[in-house]
């Protein structure tokens, strides 16, 4: 498909990417503000991405992509707004860097090049922060747990390269997602499978998934609330991936990516649940509250029920910076907790309650430690909102404020618009 | 009818080429499986995995006549042949604490993995007849060991480098395999990650993840 301006799906992540080595050098008062007007150019050419109908050979702005840019890019502003008055340029360069290759993977229709993203991100989350000390010796065990997920899903690439070629011819095709589709009914079930379960890995890792999520603590720092943005990235590889799989010969070649994800988002439940209600501190932090939305959302697409996962991802978006990074009025950030933990009528409630229906009636022996660890994760998380609701207003900024109060009112709409449903079930269609 | 002397280089390159390029691949392998054993690991075993992976992209870059090849060797050469070494001079230096045994199995079923999932008959459906893929995705999975089982981070660093290089050469193997240049470059990007956190800050030993 091209459109008005093939060249237009290019500008999504190049804006941001182009954007931070400026960034890099810029003094502190202006960094923010040059950062506000990347991160708003970016989110305008994202919106856009309908009306250009931008496609190349290696970019392709589809429904679940530009959704996800979307969200990425008003993630990104929304943080960098929130952070604007401590912003260094270092800060937002890496902020606007990982942003820009999150982009690259959510828009890629090569596999190599949303590895390539999302490897970009993780690398830049995990070295943008001041090392030495113990700091050093943390994120060096992250790098190498993240360095082996990369160095696995570039292994994966190669070999689904080398199972696509016979049928694709050598040369791009033979790692574009859509030429992937077309071909995987004539791919070997065997090569197929064995670049599945290293791609699976490798991306798993990205997701933050467990058993592979030790490094989120470490780049929660920097990353703060684009881990989510870099975890929903992932998902969405994932879920192209599981559309190569699912169009592949028969009999089905194993790992299926349904079962896989459904164990690896039950596990990520259960350890997120169990890391929230051990947390001691006056509010939780940000890496569980990702991990669990994480594991919600791959449970959901293991399920089958992709537009879930998908107002989930969402939700998380649109909530983690109004949690995390604002510091508007108590019981706003209440608000905004109470939706992170699944309360309605926010977008997350409904998703989640549909994700737990299809469960009892899909897989009855999983919705049962499923439930409980969901129910322990969200009484974890609830425990914080009498204390935040009655906490004194001294030290609310009003910017703030209304931007909080804006995130809040989308992922209210999410939840409640009938349209919002429509939108996010177009969004899982366009991955199958 | 007549030979250039030009023509004559190529040939003879050609032929060193052919030769050299499973030689270094052979090499590579050893020195990874090398770098699993060791109990401590020096600059000199990491220069030499370096050069071999790059010797054996050069010699596939010539082999193909690819210049997103020549492009990976240069870039392999330069963050895995001399940046990782001198890197390693930051690193205190320790050596692996788990017994040779547990490592040297690891090794061997790293390796064996990797012959069972590429020969005819096994696991991928016969497209590998000669092994081409045995080796490096072996150097992969040893390299992936390292990371694991030691825990000096020069050891670590030794297999990343393994599981990048790896990488790079399996795909210098496929013909046809798009954008090998980039997969370079995105093997080097996690090296240097290694190389720049291991500059930065002064590495304790006994940092297993």
């Amino acid at each position: 498909m091209t459109g008005a301006w093939p060249w237009g799906v290019a500008l999504v992540p190049a804006l941001p990417l182009l954007a931070a080595p400026g960034l890099w050098f810029a003094p502190a008062a202006l960094a923010a503000w040059l950062a506000l007007a990347a991160c708003g150019a970016t989110l305008a050419a994202a919106v856009a991405q309908p009306w250009l109908a931008g496609a190349d050979a290696w970019l392709r702005a589809d429904a679940p992509g530009t959704h996800m840019a979307v969200l990425i890019a008003l993630t990104g502003l929304a943080s960098i707004w929130f952070a604007r008055r401590t912003l260094t340029g270092h800060a937002a360069a890496a902020m606007l860097g990982a942003m820009g290759f999150l982009l690259l993977a959510v828009l890629a229709n090569s596999v190599l090049l949303a590895v390539l993203g999302l490897e970009g991100a993780l690398l830049v989350l995990l070295l943008a922060r001041p090392l030495g000390g113990h700091a050093t010796a943390g994120a060096w065990r992250a790098l190498l747990l993240a360095v082996a997920g990369m160095g696995l899903a570039l292994v994966g690439t190669v070999l689904l390269a080398r199972a696509a070629i016979p049928v694709t011819g050598p040369g791009a095709e033979a790692l574009r997602w859509d030429a992937l589709v077309r071909a995987a009914p004539r791919m070997a079930a065997a090569d197929l499978s064995l670049a599945a379960a290293f791609l699976l890995a490798g991306i798993a890792t990205c997701a933050g998934l467990v058993p592979v999520h030790g490094w989120l603590a470490a780049a929660s720092r920097t990353g703060g609330a684009l881990l989510a943005a870099l975890a929903g990235a992932a998902l969405l590889v994932l879920l192209r991936l599981g559309r190569v799989m699912a169009a592949g010969p028969a009999p089905a070649p194993a790992p299926a990516p349904g079962p896989v994800l459904l164990a690896l988002g039950l596990l990520s439940v259960l350890v997120a649940a169990g890391w929230l209600v051990r947390e001691r501190r006056r509010r939780p932090g940000i890496p569980p509250i990702v991990l669990l939305y994480a594991g919600l959302a791959a449970f959901a697409c293991g399920l089958g029920r992709t537009e879930a996962g998908f107002v989930l991802v969402s939700a998380l978006l649109v909530l983690l910076p109004a949690w995390a990074v604002a510091r508007p009025h108590p019981r706003v950030r209440a608000t905004a907790l109470a939706a992170l933990a699944l309360l309605p009528p926010f977008a997350g409630f409904g998703a989640a309650l549909g994700v737990v229906g299809a469960a009892v009636r899909g897989q009855p022996w999983l919705a049962v430690p499923f439930g409980l660890g969901l129910a322990v994760a969200v009484a974890a998380l609830a425990r914080y909102l009498p204390g935040l609701w009655r906490a004194p207003a001294a030290g609310a900024r009003t910017g703030d404020t209304v931007a909080a109060l804006a995130l809040l009112a989308l992922a209210l709409a999410a939840g409640i618009v009938p349209a919002a449903a429509h939108w996010f079930e177009t969004v899982a269609r366009g991955l199958s | 009818m007549g030979v250039t002397g030009a023509g004559v280089i190529g040939a003879v390159v050609t032929v060193v080429a052919e030769a050299l390029g499973p030689l270094a691949v052979s090499g590579a392998v050893l020195a990874a499986f090398a770098a699993l054993l060791l109990r401590r690991v020096s600059l000199g075993n990491a220069a030499v995995l370096g050069a071999l992976l790059a010797l054996a992209v050069l010699a596939e870059a010539w082999l193909q006549g690819s210049l997103g090849l020549l492009v990976a060797a240069g870039v392999v050469a330069g963050t895995k042949a001399v940046g990782l070494p001198m890197a390693l001079r930051h690193v205190a230096p320790a050596g692996a604490t788990r017994p040779l045994a547990v490592r040297a199995v690891a090794g061997v079923a790293a390796i064996a993995l990797a012959i069972a999932l590429t020969a005819p008959g096994w696991g991928v459906a016969g497209a590998d007849p000669g092994l081409a893929l045995a080796a490096p995705l072996g150097m992969a999975l040893l390299g992936l060991a390292a990371m694991m089982l030691r825990d000096d981070p020069a050891g670590q660093a030794m297999g990343v480098v393994a599981l990048e290089g790896g990488t790079v050469i399996a795909a210098a193997a496929v013909p046809g395999m798009p954008g090998v240049a980039l997969l370079a470059l995105a093997a080097a990007a996690l090296s240097a990650a290694c190389v720049a956190v291991l500059v930065r800050g002064s590495m304790p030993a006994g940092t297993a993840p």
